[in-house]
């Protein structure tokens, strides 16, 4: 188990090298530099020759990124180009805002879709079952900043039910987290249903209605367990979804976390501050499929047993 | 017919602890209906053992399933008759009633031992699960009565921790077996417990069904194709065709004093290890397709005995002793006789 955790771990040393070098190629590429906010009429050429020798701008960008890795190996994230506060620090204050939102996203789009796949699953073919699918197919495919739109015009301004944005107290939570748990609903309720539709058929069931269990236990008990891990994997990724590249919800609602900040980072080109971001979701990311990862071995014994053996199949023992 | 033989039974005064009368179950596709059961009918006394005997399709499965009222549905519908397991009228009980007697009064043993069993549940568990819920024990003790059907069946009390896929296909049949027989049920359903087996898994497999049968006092109904089964344990035999019985009778009748041409086609396709140099006569042809049976006899298409009558009306019963009944026409003719009958002198 713990070398299968390492294992993964160290794949993310490639995954932030080749993501590092993307942003800065990326953000070099791009026009403008970060001292374009800082540039004033007032400055002479020389001035601003200066300031391009302060930020390592007139040097290659093999040069700049070779010494954010430098620091980097050494732990040092660096510091935000344009505020000058360390890149850590800044992730940090906004870090607690995401995850809030991510863990209410989630928990609200999985306390619904589970009881909506299930009901689907158990009801296939029938017009419930088309009905639900109509709705995650809805839920599916409407991009989540129009939604969000909607929602901000209808309960933000026509009613003014909640507040319009920014990040005060639950009833700011209302409107951002029903956009992203939308989505994760539709998928998990989605994956739910053909999960636990395959499940349905099974031969244990059977059995376990045939040794009297109630139709509620033989579904909860005995399917849902069986199904847990397609739809495991689902939460998991809507979940570091959120946590990485809630982005657009959190322009649209200006809602001060990471992927905010990532924005800003950009549209700044603050390449410290964006490049430490994203290392620092990718890492995120990783953990939480991770997690995800492990949590299968607690689901499923088959898969325990393989983390046991150090990834080779135990044998069945006769 | 079921009636009569269910009369007898009740006249001899024996404990009768399940009763199939007229048994019709449909599955409706959108297409077509497969017409699986077509009205069987037999009855069972207490600690006794009934063999189906049949060919795949015959329709053994689903009359198992429909004792327990657990035909699929979808598709499945029980059209027509009466099953009554220890006096419940199974077809008319609610669901809350239907779980109370599920695994308490009658339990199942299934045919795939890798399949039927719940591979995230340890095996402890997946027995206790049914004593918790007929015995009203707590989970300690019923997990510590898991334990013991474990050591009964054969295996340590210690793998109770185990799960499924930790164990061969011939031990995950024995927790099959544990798993009926948790609540010591007065019936058990055996649904071709042995097929998925090796040859001496299933030896060992029959003879402890046999033993806590015995032991326990359970009435069995074993569904076999396997002849050789029938004759290990069975005291009655109910020959399946189709979705009906054409022979039924003691395990003598049916296995000395043959009557039906379908159960000597059975015997005829039987190797004989002592004349081995013996032609096979299988039966030719295959069983009719179950959406669109024949009108007259379902077997007439494949009887060497066939004759015009038989194509045109469904085969008149034939009540030869007391406990010996066949269903076929050529009997009306009461000269008629099969040919495994001339060989022992005609004695019918």
């Amino acid at each position: 188990m713990l070398r299968y955790i390492v294992r993964r771990l160290l794949w993310l040393i490639p995954v932030i090298i080749l993501v590092s070098l993307a942003i800065y190629i990326l953000m070099d590429l791009a026009p403008g530099t970060v001292i374009d906010s800082l540039i004033t009429e007032q400055m002479t050429p020389e001035d601003i020759e200066k300031l391009r020798q302060e930020y390592d701008l007139d040097k290659p960008v093999i040069y700049r990124y070779g010494k954010y890795m430098w620091g980097l190996l050494h732990g040092d994230l660096g510091r935000s180009q344009v505020t000058g506060i360390s890149v850590w620090e800044s992730f940090m204050t906004r870090f607690p805002a995401t995850l809030k939102l991510s863990l209410v996203s989630v928990v609200i789009g999985t306390v619904l879709a589970i009881p909506i796949g299930i009901f689907a699953a158990r009801r296939a073919g029938t017009i419930w079952d088309n009905l639900t699918t109509g709705f995650t197919l809805i839920g599916q495919s409407m991009p989540s900043f129009w939604l969000g739109l909607l929602l901000l015009i209808a309960f933000a301004y026509k009613i003014q039910l909640f507040p319009a944005g920014g990040y005060r107290g639950p009833s700011s939570y209302v409107l951002p987290a029903v956009t992203s748990a939308l989505m994760m609903t539709a998928l998990t309720a989605r994956q739910t249903r053909s999960s636990m539709l395959e499940v349905l058929r099974a031969d244990y069931l059977r059995t376990a209605r045939a040794k009297g269990v109630p139709e509620r236990l033989v579904i909860r008990r005995h399917a849902l367990k069986n199904a847990w891990i397609p739809i495991l994997t689902t939460i998991g990724m809507g979940m570091s979804r959120f946590l990485a590249g809630s982005a657009v919800i959190e322009t649209v609602f200006s809602w001060p976390g990471i992927g905010r900040l990532t924005v800003e980072a950009v549209s700044q080109r603050d390449v410290t501050l964006a490049c430490g971001c994203v290392i620092l979701t990718c890492i995120l990311y990783v953990i939480v499929l991770l997690i995800v990862d492990l949590l299968y071995a607690f689901v499923d014994p088959r898969i325990k047993a393989q983390y046991a053996s150090g990834g080779r199949r135990r044998k069945v023992t006769a | 017919m079921g009636s009569e033989l269910n009369g007898q039974a009740a006249k001899d005064n024996k404990e009768l602890v399940l009763e199939v009368n007229n048994l019709v179950v449909h599955y409706v596709l959108q297409e077509e209906t497969v017409e699986a059961v077509n009205g069987i009918s037999f009855s069972l006394e207490k600690g006794k053992t009934i063999g189906l005997v049949g060919e795949t399709g015959a329709g053994k499965t689903t009359t198992a399933l429909a004792i327990m009222n657990l035909v699929p549905d979808p598709p499945g519908v029980i059209k027509d008759g009466t099953i009554k397991v220890c006096g419940y009228n199974m077809l008319e009980l609610s669901a809350r009633q239907l779980e109370k007697i599920r695994g308490k009064e009658v339990s199942m043993i299934f045919q795939d031992p890798m399949t039927s069993l719940n591979p995230v549940i340890t095996v402890g568990d997946q027995i206790a699960e049914s004593i918790m819920l007929h015995e009203k024990l707590t989970y300690s003790q019923a997990f510590n009565r898991a334990k013991e059907m474990l050591e009964m069946v054969g295996i340590p009390g210690a793998r109770a921790t185990e799960y499924p896929h930790q164990f061969s296909g011939g031990m995950r049949q024995r927790v099959g077996i544990a798993i009926a027989l948790a609540c010591n049920p007065k019936l058990l359903l055996a649904d071709e417990p042995t097929t998925a087996l090796d040859v001496t898994i299933q030896a060992q497999v029959l003879d402890m069904i046999d033993e806590l049968k015995r032991e326990l006092g359970t009435a069995l109904v074993m569904i076999t194709h396997d002849l050789g089964v029938v004759a290990k344990i069975c005291d009655l035999v109910a020959v399946m065709y189709a979705g009906r019985i054409v022979e039924y009778g003691t395990l003598e009748d049916v296995f000395d004093r043959t009557l039906h041409p379908y159960t000597e086609g059975l015997f005829n396709s039987l190797p004989d290890i002592r004349n081995r140099k013996n032609q096979l006569q299988p039966i030719p042809g295959l069983m009719p397709d179950p959406t669109n049976l024949p009108r007259g006899c379902s077997f007439a298409p494949r009887c060497r005995y066939v004759s015009d009558a038989c194509r045109e009306a469904q085969p008149t019963k034939h009540q030869v002793s007391e406990t010996h009944v066949i269903y076929c026409s050529a009997y009306d003719d009461s000269n008629f006789q099969i040919e495994r009958a001339r060989g022992r002198g005609g004695n019918g």
